[in-house]
């Protein structure tokens, strides 16, 4: 069965030095466990934060087979990354944005 | 008429965003924002759809260039210019980047994927109502 989209956002932040931010984030429910998920959670993700005015500085998430969840930073390889559930793999992506954008996607 | 909306809501911050994402999981109720980017601040807004880079939109819509050399030749200006402001539009989803063959070479072609921009106030002058 078709994986069916659940949530879908295109936005646009303030930094703290007068740059902006820009964060996508699409996530699909797969409905079968026998679909391709990279886990039991049964969805499907791809989430992207990147500099306005420089789209490939970037932290980019996804989870498309054969890889399985990983990240990119920049235009750098696949990381692989490991969550169990789609609350890890937020937590290891709003990680990924502090670190390497000083920005803080829960406040 | 296919329209691309940018639309200023003080409610949509990182974190009530990601509070969306968390009752869509709970509840299993879609939400979806299509043709449309949402942001609470205004600035981020205009620093992102600036005059320059809704000209450019609109050559390409007007226009249909075969290439983003062509383009920044219609525009007058240089195309490291151009092709920075292109790559910023294709990132804000209202232009994609063909790959397409002209004269028999590789070119890039920029198409516009609506016709049509909005720029949507009307819920903050709600919210800003309520106040009164």
């Amino acid at each position: 069965m078709k994986a069916i989209l659940l949530f879908s956002i295109n936005r646009v932040f303030d930094g703290k030095k007068g740059e902006s931010f820009r964060l996508f984030m699409d996530l699909y429910k797969v409905p079968s466990a026998s679909s391709d998920v990279f886990d039991l959670t049964l969805y499907k993700l791809s989430w992207i934060f990147f500099n306005s005015e420089e789209p490939d500085r970037r932290v980019l998430m996804d989870n498309h087979k054969p890889i399985g969840l990983h990240l990119h930073i920049n235009q750098g390889p696949q990381i692989p990354v490991t969550a169990m559930t789609i609350e890890e793999a937020k937590k290891i992506f709003v990680e990924n944005i502090k670190k390497h954008f000083d920005f803080d996607l829960e406040v | 008429m296919k329209t691309f909306t940018f639309i200023y809501d003080p409610e949509a911050t990182p974190k009530n965003t990601l509070a969306l994402m968390k009752k869509a999981i709970k509840t299993g109720m879609p939400y979806i924002e299509k043709n449309q980017l949402r942001s609470p601040s205004l600035k981020a807004l205009i620093s992102l759809a600036t005059e320059n880079r809704l000209e450019i939109f609109k050559k390409i819509l007007n226009d249909k260039p075969s290439s983003i050399y062509e383009l920044a030749q219609s525009l007058g200006k240089d195309l490291s210019y151009v092709s920075k402001e292109v790559r910023v539009l294709e990132s804000t989803g209202i232009i994609a980047l063909k790959k397409a063959e002209h004269l028999g070479r590789d070119k890039i072609q920029p198409v516009a994927l609506y016709d049509r921009i909005v720029f949507d106030f009307d819920m903050a002058l709600k919210k800003a109502a309520n106040h009164f």
